[in-house]
């Protein structure tokens, strides 16, 4: 079985020597991973690790079963990251054709669509609203069929409507792609709930 | 039928182009129209200036009176040598300029890609940046002599503004975007386009506009020093040296008219393409 295996990771960062991971052992299966844990704990951290973005101090990370890992192959990880990181200056469909290698103008409009964002699918970045942008956040990561997704606070900002139709969004993916792991950092017991699946504590 | 839509789409597409081209183009030519009513009175007014001036000096050969001056540039324009060296001057500055804005755009990716290159390189072009035009000239003249001055001295000019203007657009390219595309692994080219080309662009574009200017005044210069035969500074340095007056004024307005056509030439295009994007 598919499988991410942590074993004693370790994070520090240069300032003042602050220790953000301390020996995690954590094992992600495929299917909805929740991740809970206080502020300032390294839940983002470890998911900068997960996606390459960050090297860990010691410890490893094994992509079990994987044909590769995820981080060589293209297309592979999906990211909500904490802050909306759209190309401002183009459309939210733009910024969704932007991260797919097929440029299936298609599966975007759908996906704007299901969002709530039929009326600003040709809008730029720059001009939709904090909860508009957040949602082509998660559009844009659930553009692909990724061996990994990473949510980290995906549904911020969101009011409750909306953020229920994200989490459906979500669950929807999840059952296209049941092979895939999915991570998703929250503080929010709610959303825990409702999204299912393991429970991690950091 | 796929194929047939598809171009209909794109000639309806290069049809509405052209149109938002015209326009533009004829708005530019209606506001630069009105400015010039505003302008007219200037000029007259420096002009008379001008005139007082000569007047009261008393002699042509310390200052020429305006009438003079034009009516000996309305002479020298009707005459082969004077639009051969203009058009002498024109191709080797610009041919100078763009070959610095493709070394120094090319200089500013390496450095951007290797600290070794940028270490190399950053110190060479702040004393290029730092040498006197004058003594730059005579060193290029001996090697180069003097029919490439108008094309070395321009290079060597423009090229550091090019190198730092680019860099500065490269080191400062948004690394959270940069980041969200790593992830998602978008292509490099993609990557360039979309994210770099924002950054850079700004840069570049004041690197080109200072650049055109910088870039015709020091070709001028270098063509007057090195007394380079057939160019505009050439002319300029026969007039001076045989006491021509009357001449030197003509081309110095010649020089003059011809710089701001270029810079109002280049202002119109990035007006034009800036409304043309934001279409």
């Amino acid at each position: 079985m598919k499988r991410i295996v942590i074993t004693d990771l370790h994070k520090s960062f240069d300032i003042a020597q602050r220790k953000v991971l301390d020996g995690i052992h954590m094992a992600l299966a495929p299917g909805i991973n929740c991740l809970m844990g206080a502020s300032g704990i390294g839940k983002t951290t470890l998911a900068r690790i997960l996606a390459g973005l960050a090297e860990p101090d010691s410890g490893t990370v094994i992509w079990q079963d994987f044909s590769l890992p995820p981080r060589v192959k293209q297309g592979c990880i999906g990211y909500v990251f904490q802050e909306d990181r759209l190309l401002e200056w183009q459309t939210a469909l733009a910024n969704l054709l932007f991260v797919d290698t097929q440029k299936n103008s298609v599966r975007a409009i759908d996906l704007l669509t299901q969002a709530g964002l039929a009326d600003s699918i040709h809008k730029k970045a720059a001009d939709l609203s904090g909860g508009m942008k957040r949602r082509v956040t998660l559009c844009r990561a659930l553009m692909g069929s990724h061996d990994l997704l990473i949510l980290d606070e995906p549904f911020k900002g969101l009011d409750d409507n909306i953020k229920q139709t994200a989490i459906k969004m979500v669950q929807v993916w999840h059952s296209e792609n049941p092979e895939a792991i999915l991570l998703c950092i929250t503080h929010d017991e709610d959303e825990v709930r409702q999204l299912g699946g393991q429970r991690l504590h950091l | 039928m796929m194929h047939f839509s598809s171009f209909r789409r794109r000639l309806a597409c290069a049809g509405r182009g052209v149109r938002r081209f015209l326009f533009v183009t004829a708005r530019w030519f209606a506001d630069a129209a009105k400015h010039l009513i505003w302008l007219l009175p200037v000029i007259a007014f420096w002009l008379l200036v001008w005139h007082i001036v000569a007047w009261c000096v008393g002699s042509e050969i310390i200052i020429v009176s305006p009438r003079a001056a034009f009516a000996r540039l309305f002479v020298l324009a009707q005459t082969r040598e004077f639009w051969l060296a203009v058009l002498t001057s024109l191709r080797r500055i610009s041919l100078g300029f763009v070959l610095a804005m493709g070394a120094g755009a090319a200089m500013a990716v390496l450095a951007a890609a290797s600290r070794v290159f940028s270490r190399l390189v950053t110190p060479a072009v702040g004393v290029v940046n730092a040498m006197p035009l004058a003594s730059f000239v005579l060193l290029v003249l001996f090697l180069f002599g003097r029919e490439n001055l108008s094309v070395v001295v321009p290079f060597v000019m423009v090229l550091p503004l090019v190198y730092h203007n680019v860099h500065k657009g490269i080191i400062g390219t948004d690394s959270a975007l940069l980041e969200m595309a790593r992830v998602f692994r978008v292509p490099f080219g993609r990557q360039v386009r979309h994210i770099y080309m924002k950054s850079i662009a700004p840069h570049l574009l004041t690197a080109v506009s200072v650049g055109i200017g910088f870039a015709w005044k020091s070709g001028i210069s270098a063509e007057l020093i090195g007394v380079a035969r057939g160019t505009i500074g050439g002319y300029l340095h026969r007039a001076q040296v045989n006491i021509q007056t009357a001449d030197m004024y003509a081309w110095t307005i010649a020089i003059v008219a011809l710089s701001l056509l270029i810079d109002k030439g280049f202002a119109m295009v990035m007006r034009v393409a800036r409304k043309g994007g934001a279409a």
